[in-house]
């Protein structure tokens, strides 16, 4: 089965199509633009836009062009500043988020067991200095991505096989291949990644990029010394990225003028080559600028917008404790709040180590054990008390917001508080006996004493963990809270020395596919079988796991065989029914409730988005076709 | 004199480099290193899965893998014989780019509220003396107290508060927008210095009220000295008598302070600049500290100790020049 991610770009390029065949004049820029064309110091419009720009929809009303869009961005990793002026990938999320369409790509197409996938590009698409972007840089940046010198974080674009290979076909299609199946590539390649490299391929201009690499330039040493770096790898590392390097040519809507690290604020002015127009054949973006202030503290940062100076901003300062103090301010400075829906498996998922070597493990892989646990848990008094009512009970489980991958049994099983069935659980899972305080023993005769491993970097599992420990004592089990700095803790997990662990996922909605690791142990970031994600990637330090959870492993890989979303859902609901009869964690409470904020005369932007990370609002919804609205300051 | 000075310059070789080892080892002492506290902020941000292959090459080719001491050794040795202070993994830039300008408007800053303190304190705190108990005496101490007692964020955040509500504008940052990134023009310094008084104020407050309460006690001590009885007896004019003799005597904290004013004024700001929103060298490192950047921190605090040794040289200089009583053995 072969399929063609044109959904919905259908019509777009039916739209082009109509306007490539008409006068040159039908397609117009921005003002200041026209002026450089006039001046001589740019080149006409039609010779900046590919025979086939995309056309954007718009959500409210064709722009206008003019104005900042003046947000802001925390001075540690940051991912708000690449989902709004840099998320432009080859291909990219559709806005219900039910599959992936073509961006940069003109369209690209998936053989039949998803080992080889044909991108096109678009005739005629540019680089923001003018170069002509091709098969040759897609070429050229595989090969930096295999370079491990470099060690460019490029997680995309390599499988259980290794890494891809990128031949080029012609000057505009070329071909990416893995050793083994990887159905879910195009969607991995849509996400974002805070390390810069989500859209690969995309974000290493041949032209400029080879001079720092040696293999193309035999001076490139020097050069790096000469700017001060330590190799050539550094001076490459330096310059690719994308916030730090204001010469390196870009095919977003905004080119970084200003960058990141230098000052108190990261400035991104119009990329007179960008490939979207909208409807009306207006090239986008229509914003002129994009001002990021950079910040130390959060609070100060919600300083810049009680003060109305934030005009659409949905990150760092957007928690359930701010709504209040923004709305406040809402009517003065004409805000209104946009709804996400969030994708949150857990707030505050706690895990039992099935591998755990002592005597716990007795009581630790014992299902009978965790359910009376989880019966003994009044989790509606605890999400009101830790989320302020923004979040509800429920197991580690997708959202019911996401039909395809709900599981009734896994999201609401031993949901319900009760205190007999809890004991009633607990004596039939063995362990009736009580010492003189009142706590069961195990077989051995030591109590039963759980420790529970939660992160200082985490208040709200903080929170829960301090709350669940109460119920836990009341139906006689014994828990120490082990709150510990993060990287600490990950130490203990990956050499398997926690009982309990506590982590927060997303992987509620869509993206439960693409992060796994809270139903099967395919990552680290779980705690219920670390030894058994390591038999899973083959390393040291394995142990087999049980048939059960081999059977989710081969279907999680049987899923990589399939190319369209639908198919990969079917397979992933089997894992997830095996997940819940496993029951090897507990969930506490999901957020549902999550918002970001925009000023009224802010355009275009969706009022409801969605959350998840790996779906990076605003990105999928064309940040170059917000506008700013003057009629309405 | 000159030799003194040689000498104590001498001294201050093996001090900055046990100052350099101690640093190295404090920054490294939390567990894990760059690419563990790395990958955190990676997940943190929201669900990233970071590739651990990845992971081992880059702590390979960072030389994260070697032995503490070997490490210590690829960085101070670069510093010392090449002026390298080697590469910010964070920033992925060489750390000189990121020190030099932030240490500079740390200065500026400093000095600023140096300066504040002592035009502030000196006549206010001879004031009190004089006038001791006096309504003028009374209202200063009472607002020496209050200045020394409130925490410098605070004030800044009330000050932040207070100006978005009253004047609606959010102040903070050492230049407009305009100028942030512009290079030194005559209108970026105007504009530097009309953003300047907000952290000189809120920086210097705290060793303002200090200050005076020092000048104050200071002087008292000194008003009731026999040689001061005897210049009065003689019909020296008061105000010369009293500027010339007790206030140079009194003044003798002032300079003694200089050496260890600065890193305090330093280490103070870095609070108030991260409230501040201010580009100084407070705030990156200690971001640098808490990703363990370590090689930019451990130039940071080497190069801010560093200031500090010569700023010590210098005040003790200070201080031998202004009172010769003191003598250089």
């Amino acid at each position: 089965m072969t399929w063609h991610y044109l959904s919905r770009t259908v019509s777009a390029v039916a739209i082009t199509a109509a306007l490539a065949g008409m006068a040159h004049a039908d397609y117009s820029q921005a003002p200041g633009l026209e002026e450089q064309v006039s001046s001589g110091s740019l080149p006409a419009l039609e010779e900046r836009l590919p025979a086939t720009p995309l056309v954007v929809e718009a959500v409210d009303a064709v722009g206008t062009y003019g104005g900042t869009w003046r947000t802001a961005m925390s001075s540690r990793t940051d991912s708000w500043f690449y989902r709004t002026v840099n998320y432009d990938h080859l291909v990219m999320w559709n806005q219900d988020w039910t599959g992936v369409v073509p961006n940069v790509a003109e369209s690209v197409e998936a053989n039949e067991d998803a080992t080889v996938f044909t991108f096109t590009l678009r005739e005629g698409h540019k680089w923001s200095d003018g170069t002509p972007f091709t098969s040759a840089d897609a070429v050229f940046a595989m090969e930096m991505l295999k370079d491990t010198n470099l060690g460019i974080p490029a997680r995309a674009w390599r499988n259980a096989a290794g890494w891809a290979d990128v031949e080029a076909i012609d000057d505009r299609t070329f071909t990416v291949t893995f050793g083994e199946p990887y159905g879910t590539f195009l969607q991995d390649v849509s996400r974002i990644s805070s390390s810069e490299m989500g859209g690969g391929m995309v974000k290493l201009p041949k032209h400029f990029m080879s001079q720092f690499h040696p293999d193309y330039n035999e001076n490139a040493e020097q050069l790096a010394s000469d700017a001060g770096f330590d190799s050539w790898a550094d001076h490459f590392n330096a310059k690719w990225a994308v916030s730090q390097s204001p010469e390196k040519p870009t095919l977003s809507a905004w080119i970084v003028t200003e960058p990141f690290g230098e000052g108190s604020q990261v400035r991104a002015v119009r990329n007179p080559y960008y490939f979207k127009v909208d409807t009306d054949g207006n090239q986008l973006p229509y914003i002129d600028e994009v001002l990021f202030n950079v910040y130390q503290d959060n609070e100060v940062m919600l300083l810049q917008a009680l003060a109305g100076e934030m005009d659409f901003h949905g990150r760092h300062i957007n928690t359930v404790v701010n709504r209040p103090v923004l709305a406040d301010v809402a009517e003065d400075i004409d805000m209104e709040f946009l709804r996400l829906i969030a994708s949150s498996a857990n707030e505050g998922a706690i895990y039992f180590n099935q591998t755990f070597d002592g005597p716990m493990a007795e009581a630790l892989s014992n299902r009978d054990f965790r359910a009376g646990l989880s019966h003994a848990l009044d989790r509606e008094a605890i999400c009101d008390t830790v989320f302020v009512g923004a979040a509800v009970p429920r197991q580690i489980a997708v959202s019911p917001e996401f039909d395809p991958l709900y599981n009734e049994q896994l999201a609401n099983q031993h949901l319900e508080f009760d205190v007999d069935l809890a004991n009633e659980l607990l004596d039939k899972a063995g362990f009736s006996e009580r010492d003189g305080d009142g706590f069961r023993l195990l077989s051995n005769g030591d109590r039963v004493r759980l420790i529970v491993q939660v992160r200082t970097d985490k208040q709200d599992m903080i929170d829960i963990a301090d709350l669940a420990s109460r119920y836990w004592k009341e139906v006689g089990v014994d828990v120490q809270l082990d709150v510990v700095e993060r990287s600490l803790s990950d130490q203990r997990r990956d050499a398997n020395q926690h009982m309990l662990l506590m982590e927060d996922h997303s992987s509620g909605l869509a993206d439960a596919i693409l992060a796994a690791s809270p139903y099967l142990p395919v990552d680290d970031d779980q705690g219920f079988g670390i030894p058994w994600f390591y038999w899973y990637a083959g390393m040291d330090n394995a142990q087999e796991p049980p048939e059960q959870v081999k059977r989710q492993i081969a279907l999680y890989r049987e899923m990589g065989t399939r190319t369209e979303p639908a198919e990969q859902f079917e397979v992933f609901a089997e894992i997830l029914q095996i997940t819940a009869d496993n029951f090897f964690a507990l969930g506490t409470c999901s957020e549902e409730v999550q918002y970001s904020f925009k000023l009224d005369h802010m355009r275009n932007v969706p009022s409801v988005q969605h959350g998840s990370f790996a779906f990076a609002p605003p990105g999928p919804y064309h940040p170059a076709h917000f506008w700013i609205d003057e009629s309405m300051r | 004199m000159l030799q003194y000075i040689v000498r104590r310059i001498l001294l201050m070789i093996p001090t900055l480099l046990l100052i350099s080892f101690v640093t190295f080892v404090v920054v490294q002492l939390p567990p894990g290193d760059y690419l563990n506290a790395y990958v955190a902020a990676l997940t943190q941000e929201g669900g990233e899965t970071v590739d651990r292959e990845q992971i081992e090459m880059l702590r390979q080719r960072y030389g994260l893998d070697e032995p503490f001491l070997v490490q210590y050794w690829y960085w101070i040795s670069n510093i010392v014989f090449e002026g390298d202070f080697g590469r910010s993994f964070q920033w992925n830039q060489p750390v000189s780019d990121l020190l030099w300008g932030r240490i500079g408007l740390t200065f500026a800053v400093s000095l600023a509220s140096l300066l504040f303190v002592y035009v502030v304190a000196f006549p206010i705190g001879v004031y009190s003396a004089i006038r001791k108990y006096s309504l003028g005496d009374y209202v200063f101490t009472f607002l020496g107290f209050i200045g020394l007692a409130v925490p410098n964020f605070l004030l800044a955040l009330v000050l932040m508060v207070v100006s978005l509500q009253v004047f609606g504008v959010t102040p903070g940052g050492l230049f407009s927008p305009d100028y942030a990134s512009a290079p030194w023009s005559w209108g970026k310094f105007v504009d530097f210095l009309a953003h300047l008084w907000v952290p000189m104020i809120i920086i210097g407050t705290a060793s303002t009220a200090a200050l005076i309460r020092v000048m104050r006690a200071n002087l008292l001590d000194e008003l009731n000295k026999p040689y001061v009885e005897t210049a009065r007896a003689k019909g020296q004019s008061e105000a010369v008598l009293i500027m010339r003799y007790p206030v140079r005597i009194a003044l003798n904290p002032f300079v003694s302070r200089l050496g260890w004013e600065l890193p305090a004024l330093v280490s103070g700001a870095a609070i108030t600049s991260i409230v501040l929103n201010l580009p100084t060298a407070g705030p990156v490192l200690l971001t640098a500290l808490q990703s363990q950047d370590m090689y930019l921190a451990g130039s940071f605090i080497l190069i801010l100790s560093t200031l500090t040794v010569i700023g010590t040289l210098v005040s003790d200089i200070l201080l031998a020049w202004l009172d010769p009583r003191i003598r250089y053995s």
